[in-house]
């Protein structure tokens, strides 16, 4: 599974990759939102890990920016703003999954990341 | 009377006819007779000054002769024979010559002209006798005269100094009135001392005074002992120009508002120049019952008075209107809200109001600096504006602080003549409250600020922690399970996992709206407190005893958590070298209450405080480290989570905060 970390925080997506890549992924990085647009089609993502918080595009504008570009990507948006958000929000936005941050456990981030996956497929 | 003498010559014998023509004399007549009965009715019916007459006549001729009124000049002839007879002649009358019959003519002419000269000198006699009798009696009607004249003197004399006597005593009388008059300081005064004059005079009625204008009236009156002001709002008369003091209409007002009949009034206008109003007029009004008579004392007795009543009826009037404005520009000067005083170049206090000098025994003691009274300074206060408003002769503004308070002080110039001013008025405006409450207001938007700035700062932090542990996460599971490195990443995640609770706990206590009314366990709510307050207790030990378990309460879980806050703050500030805080649970199956202690071993809470610990803005704590908010704050929540919330304080045992929740219905 191509997982695609959109975060801004290098330590998340650091974590994230690791714990992703222990299971056997393969992790494409960026940094913030432009990025992430930049390198959307090349990476062709499964799931992508969507911050809302970040320089340059937030999670939610790339989402609407990228429109039919978005390809067969899942995508999960994160945010430590849990009173802002929740999954109905987030699906409103496009987004499939809300995962708040922090994380108490990455691994369990991971699981519920390929169980998005396993059930759409 | 002819000036002639009448010399009446009796004897039978004589040749005196013979010698008498022969001898002619204007100084005397003469008579001859023979007869001695003749003799003597001539001497009887005429004035004889000389008689010459023999010895020949008996005894009692001589002495009928001698016992007449005017008894002659006696000349006797004494016959040859009759010299027996002249002892007893001679002892029994007195002759004032005894002559020898037919003396020689010459002799006997001699004899007869010194008979004439002791006539004319007996007749000169008796006229001056007459004379000086007359003139006695002169004297003495003329000395009745002036006797009666000095009578008439002394009695005038006395009349006058009763008179002068009367007039003085009068004239002290009025002295006595003038300066009686001058010692009045009102109304009543005056007429209580007309009442006291007038009575010395006679009968009369209690004096009042009517004070009428076209708009009104007021009548004093001093009645048996009582005085009376009765002022009435309506028109007293239809016409006030043609009110004079005779009239009956002012009888017949009096009588009106007095309620009985006015009798034979005795009324008197008073001109008092100080009455402002043109149509105002003042009459003194009196009932007479002295006699027709007396009318005329009675009128001089007023007349001299009135004069004298009426300049001070006027200085009453004014002074009345000036202790009036005096006592109004006191008050108000008084009652100002702010201490005021008036000073001089040298800071001596002219005048101050009662704030100015509070506490001060003498209120306005003279030669006193302001800043002796009320700064109880040596020197003028520092940021005095006075010198400067002085200087430039503008209002002048300062800040000075006495003690814990500071004032505002406005400094305004006198400019009495042209010229630099002299004085100033200072007025102080306590802005110690205000300054407060600004600081306080200051602390309590640094406090939201510091809430926001507290979410973002959590939000920062959550980032990277978030990082950190996912990624000890991550290597945990790549690491040996039972290996140090596996350890030591866990005491990582575990801290970075306490780090998020500390950061999440901050974020929903910096968030204060939006926040819901939930049902939860007061126990955690506690545990979730406790941690944010780490650095609160780090002087201090905590000691928790929950036993609420799980009995849960409704509210805001944020609220809550402010008052545990707010009192664990309180229990740890108040024990500066450190102590014990205890926090308990309870819970009553009973009663179903939950309570919340908060105890401490800190000083206590002086019993003078006590009662205003709950206030709004009252804080013992050094400014910039307490609101004053937290307690007031504190019982309005728990006032509207239904709650109750008292303590207990004992001085040097330590305060104990009880806060009591019904529990949450099932």
């Amino acid at each position: 599974m191509k997982i695609f970390v959109v975060d801004d925080e290098p330590l998340v997506r650091r974590s994230l990759k690791k714990a992703f890549e222990i299971k056997g992924h393969e992790v494409f990085e960026a940094a913030d939102g432009r990025e992430a647009l930049a390198q959307w089609k090349s990476v062709d993502p499964d799931v992508a890990l969507l911050d809302v918080l970040m320089p340059g595009f937030s999670g939610p504008e790339v989402l609407k920016k990228l429109g039919p570009d978005r390809g067969r990507a899942k995508v999960v948006l994160m945010s430590a703003y849990s009173g802002e958000y929740n999954l109905e929000t987030a699906q409103r936005m496009g987004a499939d999954l809300f995962h708040p941050k922090p994380f108490e456990d990455v691994f369990a981030l991971v699981k519920l990341v390929e169980e998005l996956k396993n059930e759409r497929s | 009377m002819s000036d002639k003498h009448l010399i009446l010559w009796a004897d039978p014998q004589s040749e005196a006819e013979k010698f008498l023509s022969a001898w002619e004399s204007d100084a005397f007549e003469s008579i001859e007779v023979q007869e001695e009965n003749l003799a003597l009715q001539f001497l009887k019916v005429h004035q004889v000054s000389i008689l010459v007459a023999s010895s020949s006549f008996g005894f009692d001729f001589w002495k009928q002769v001698q016992s007449l009124p005017n008894p002659p000049v006696c000349v006797l002839i004494l016959k040859s024979d009759d010299l027996v007879r002249l002892d007893q002649f001679l002892n029994s009358f007195s002759f004032f010559r005894v002559l020898k019959e037919s003396l020689p003519e010459g002799e006997l002419r001699q004899q007869i002209e010194s008979c004439i000269a002791e006539a004319s000198f007996r007749a000169k006699q008796k006229q001056l006798r007459r004379e000086s009798s007359k003139k006695y009696r002169e004297l003495e009607s003329l000395n009745q005269g002036l006797e009666k004249i000095v009578e008439e003197r002394t009695r005038h004399i006395e009349m006058t100094k009763i008179e002068e006597e009367d007039q003085l005593l009068k004239v002290r009388n009025l002295i006595r009135f003038i300066k009686d008059l001058t010692l009045l300081s009102s109304v009543e005064e005056l007429l209580q001392l007309v009442r006291k004059e007038v009575r010395k005079l006679g009968q009369f009625g209690d004096p009042l005074l009517l004070q009428v204008s076209a708009k009104s009236s007021v009548l004093y009156s001093y009645q048996s002992g009582h005085y009376n002001k009765i002022v009435n709002p309506k028109p007293p008369f239809r016409d006030t120009e043609n009110l004079l003091p005779s009239s009956r209409g002012l009888q017949r007002f009096l009588a009106n508002e007095l309620g009985r009949p006015f009798v034979t009034p005795l009324i008197f206008e008073l001109r008092v120049a100080s009455i402002n109003q043109q149509d105002q007029r003042i009459f003194l009004a009196l009932e007479s019952f002295v006699a027709e008579s007396e009318s005329d004392r009675i009128s001089a007795f007023f007349s001299d008075r009135l004069e004298t009543l009426t300049l001070a009826l006027d200085r009453i009037f004014l002074e009345s209107e000036y202790t009036e404005k005096a006592y109004l520009w006191e008050q108000t000067f008084d009652s100002l809200q702010r201490p005021i005083a008036i000073l001089d170049v040298d800071y001596e206090v002219l005048r101050s109001n009662r704030l100015f000098s509070v506490g001060q025994s003498a209120r306005s003691s003279p030669g006193k600096k302001c800043y002796e009274i009320f700064a109880q300074r040596e020197s003028p206060c520092e940021g005095c504006p006075m010198a400067h408003a002085l200087e430039s002769g503008q209002t002048a503004q300062g800040t000075i602080r006495l003690g814990s308070q500071t004032f505002q002080v406005y400094s305004y110039p006198i400019i009495l003549s042209q010229g630099r001013p002299t004085n100033a008025v200072n007025s102080y405006i306590d802005i110690t409250q205000s300054r407060e409450l600004y600081l306080k207001l200051l602390q309590s938007e640094k406090m939201s600020a510091l809430g926001v700035l507290a979410g973002n700062i959590a939000h920062e932090l959550n980032n990277p922690l978030t990082g950190i542990r996912s990624l000890a996460q991550v290597l945990m599971h790549q690491v040996e399970q039972g290996s140090t490195l596996h350890a030591d990443l866990g005491e990582i995640e575990k801290a970075t996992e306490r780090s998020q609770k500390i950061i999440r706990n901050l974020q929903e206590f910096s968030r204060k709206e939006n926040s819901t009314t939930e049902i939860f366990s007061l126990d955690e709510i506690i545990e979730k407190t406790i941690p944010m307050l780490k650095a609160l207790i780090r002087n201090h030990r905590l000691d928790l005893e929950l036993h609420a378990g799980t009995a849960k309460m409704k509210g805001e879980p944020q609220l809550i958590q402010q008052v545990i806050f707010n009192l664990i703050n309180n229990a740890c500030q108040a024990m500066k070298t450190g102590g014990v805080v205890t926090v308990t649970t309870e819970y009553d199956a009973v009663q179903k209450r939950l309570a919340l202690v908060v105890k401490d071993t800190g000083p206590g809470i002086p019993k003078e405080v006590q009662d205003r610990i709950f206030e709004a803005f009252f804080t013992t704590k050094k400014e910039g480290f307490g609101t004053g908010l937290g307690l007031s704050l504190s019982k309005d929540i728990v006032a509207r989570h239904d709650g109750t919330i008292e303590f207990s304080s004992d001085e040097g045992q330590g305060t104990e905060f009880r806060v009591l929740f019904d529990e949450a219905k099932a």
